[in-house]
């Protein structure tokens, strides 16, 4: 009977160490396009693991921009936010690296020229 | 303390850091609109070497504007994706800072058009492409 707390203690254990606290590495965010064009949202995320430190690639990276870009083939992205953060599991032992992207499809063309206004 | 323990003691800073080594860890990351018009995909980096941690400043990213500008010198670089990564060599005592920026290089008169919301008139105020603002003026 004098042993009863490791259980609970250990369930703690366990549950702190598989749920994952957040941590935000760093945000960005681009211009925003008028209110009519913010129709269509594209998104995009994409992981690497850091195991006891050691990161495997930086692809993932490249891999969220591709497929970032590829969800708006015939149209402008505008108002993206980027964002990195880390996932940390098991006291930090395990991080996983996230990066998200999202931002507005505008596929309609500004029927405002700028060019035509420097012509002045 | 075992005799196996005692000897494999040293060797533990050893393994960390030949495992640690050439690690490439993600510090932070950044994009910008992308544009309709995707052209030639354009790359420039800066880099900085870091010895014990001792570092005075960070002038070099300065320099990755000019980089970038000079692989699209006749158009605007689009649609810019930074990355800071840092390498660790030989354990935490040597690594090197890398900032990458890559964009799309996009040439002629269809950057005007969109791309990040440049052309778009504002309640009276239009803002060129270069994201300065400048007074609407009726033809």
């Amino acid at each position: 009977m004098k042993k009863q707390w490791h259980k609970p203690a250990l369930a703690a254990l366990v549950v702190q160490g598989l749920s994952g606290c957040m941590t935000v590495r760093s945000v960005s965010i681009s211009q925003l396009p008028e209110s009519s064009f913010r129709q269509s949202v594209v998104k995009t995320q994409t992981s690497s693991p850091i195991v006891i430190g050691i990161p495997f690639n930086t692809d993932y990276l490249d891999e969220a921009r591709a497929d970032f870009v590829g969800r708006c083939k015939d149209g402008a992205i505008e108002g993206v936010l980027s964002k990195h953060e880390d996932v940390n599991y098991f006291i930090g032992l395990v991080v996983v690296q996230k990066v998200s992207l999202q931002g507005y499809c505008v596929r309609k063309v500004a029927s405002v020229s700028t060019k035509k206004k420097r012509k002045v | 303390m075992s005799f196996v323990w005692r000897m494999s003691l040293p060797l533990i800073p050893m393994v960390t850091t030949v495992c640690l080594s050439a690690c490439t860890y993600t510090r932070a990351v950044s994009e910008t609109n992308v544009p309709r018009e995707r052209g030639r995909l354009v790359e420039a980096a800066v880099a900085k070497n870091i010895i014990l941690g001792f570092n005075f400043d960070n002038d070099e990213v300065l320099q990755l504007t000019r980089k970038l500008r000079d692989k699209c010198p006749s158009g605007s670089v689009r649609g810019i994706m930074t990355q800071d990564l840092t390498t660790l060599y030989v354990g935490f005592f040597y690594w090197e800072r890398k900032t990458l920026a890559k964009g799309y290089c996009v040439n002629g008169s269809g950057v005007a058009d969109n791309t990040d919301g440049a052309a778009r008139s504002l309640d009276g105020v239009a803002s060129g492409p270069d994201g300065s603002l400048e007074p609407e003026i009726s033809l």
